[in-house]
């Protein structure tokens, strides 16, 4: 039997926090049937929740399908989707530290700003 | 000994963190005072940027010392009453969030907010704050999905990461001449270089060196990444990237004893000096108003 998790009246419409991901993971946990994750009215995914919704499908790939995946919710899936197979490539960041062992120095530097 | 420190009026804040000269003043002096009793004096003070404001009642707030003001004009006192400055608005049910914070609709700023990160509905509660942030902020529909992103990570960030009790937010919108919102966000926790060591992780690259611990975090190197995958770690370097390099905006981050800030002019790491030292983290984002026309968030989002 298919049983339906409509995200939006779970969790919300707007999903920003990684920790509403184990709302999900609850609800599957308590049996073994399959589910359908039904984004209808879910306007917007963070990375961090997208990255665990990614986590949650792999670990249950066979029990779980997607459904209403649109705009931004599908984009985030699928950056996340594409982060876990191509390696990461870092933006340089070449910036010195300057150290500072006094407040008066610290302050000329701050003043230059 | 006298025991005053007279507060300057903190304006502006030409580029991100530069109001931190005057918040590290009075730190060291308020500190440097022997008596338990230390008096801020406002004479010298009519108007506060909230880079500025933002870190003082937090530093206030959980200063060991007793903290007596003075000199606060009428102007000044009304102000304070509404973004609670002598006591922190502490938001417990999301009902009282929305109640409390309807008068705000029509001004520029909310109340310095401090949030539980374990118990609170820490995502009910942003979307109470934003939507009134991007209703005093006239800025449009396109800052909806950047202003979810960055506070959504950033905020995320704090709950995973800096074992905090309470997260805390602050938001000024400065429509005329900087036309840009400034937003605070912060936490009391174990700051990013305490979270690197309490885990264990990177130390060999940390080398002991906070500004170094920053340059890690702000690179995304998390402490929480999968046996087998990179996963984690995206949410400061793409935020700071989607705020800099997409909206032309300024970033800024204080952690411990070190601060690391970037804008349009470049990229700073900063040891603090030994006797300076934040108990926590705290983050400033500068967001311009407008959101340039061939901005598309996807594009920062991936690295």
């Amino acid at each position: 039997m298919r049983k339906t998790i409509k995200i939006e009246e779970l969790i919300g419409q707007d999903i920003r926090s990684r920790q509403n991901a184990d709302l999900i993971r609850n609800r599957i946990n308590e049996c073994d049937d399959f589910f359908e994750l039904d984004f209808k009215g879910v306007s917007f995914i963070s990375r961090s929740f997208a990255d665990e919704l990614y986590t949650i499908t792999r670990e249950n790939e066979d029990r779980i399908t997607l459904k209403n995946m649109v705009g931004i919710v599908d984009s985030m899936l699928r950056v996340v989707q594409q982060s876990r197979i191509k390696k990461r490539i870092r933006k340089a960041d070449n910036a010195d530290i300057k150290e500072f062992n006094d407040i008066e120095s610290l302050s000329a530097f701050l003043t230059t700003m | 000994m006298c025991n005053v420190v007279v507060i300057p009026n903190v304006d502006r804040d030409e580029r991100i963190g530069s109001v931190f000269n005057h918040l590290f003043r009075v730190i060291y002096q308020t500190e440097e005072i022997d008596d338990k009793d230390v008096v801020w004096d406002f004479k010298n003070a009519s108007f506060f940027h909230p880079f500025f404001l933002a870190p003082l009642i937090l530093y206030k707030n959980r200063s060991q010392k007793n903290i007596i003001t003075t000199n606060r004009s009428s102007y000044l006192n009304r102000y304070f009453e509404l973004i609670y400055f002598d006591d922190l608005f502490s938001i417990d049910e999301l009902s009282d969030l929305e109640k409390t914070l309807n008068p705000y609709y029509n001004k520029s700023y909310i109340p310095f907010c401090r949030f539980e990160l374990c118990k609170s509905n820490v995502d009910g509660i942003q979307t109470i704050i934003q939507n009134i942030i991007e209703i005093q902020s006239k800025a449009g529909k396109e800052i909806k999905t950047p202003l979810s992103y960055m506070l959504g990570e950033l905020i995320c960030n704090i709950n995973e990461h800096s074992e905090s009790k309470y997260g805390y937010i602050f938001s000024q919108c400065l429509s005329h001449k900087e036309k840009c919102l400034d937003i605070c966000i912060a936490d009391d926790g174990i700051t990013v270089f305490g979270s690197y060591v309490k885990t264990g992780k990177f130390l060999d690259e940390i080398k002991g060196n906070e500004a170094e611990a920053l340059k890690l975090a702000n690179k995304g190197y998390s402490t929480k990444n999968l046996p087998d995958i990179e996963n984690r770690g995206y949410g400061i370097s793409t935020s700071k990237s989607m705020l800099v390099d997409g909206l032309n905006g300024g970033f800024f981050m204080l952690s411990g004893g070190a601060f690391h800030r970037h804008d349009s002019t470049g990229s700073d790491y900063v040891s603090l000096p030994k006797m300076m030292n934040w108990g926590g983290t705290i983050v400033l984002l500068r967001i311009p108003l407008f959101v340039p026309q061939n901005f598309n968030y996807m594009n920062y989002v991936i690295r």
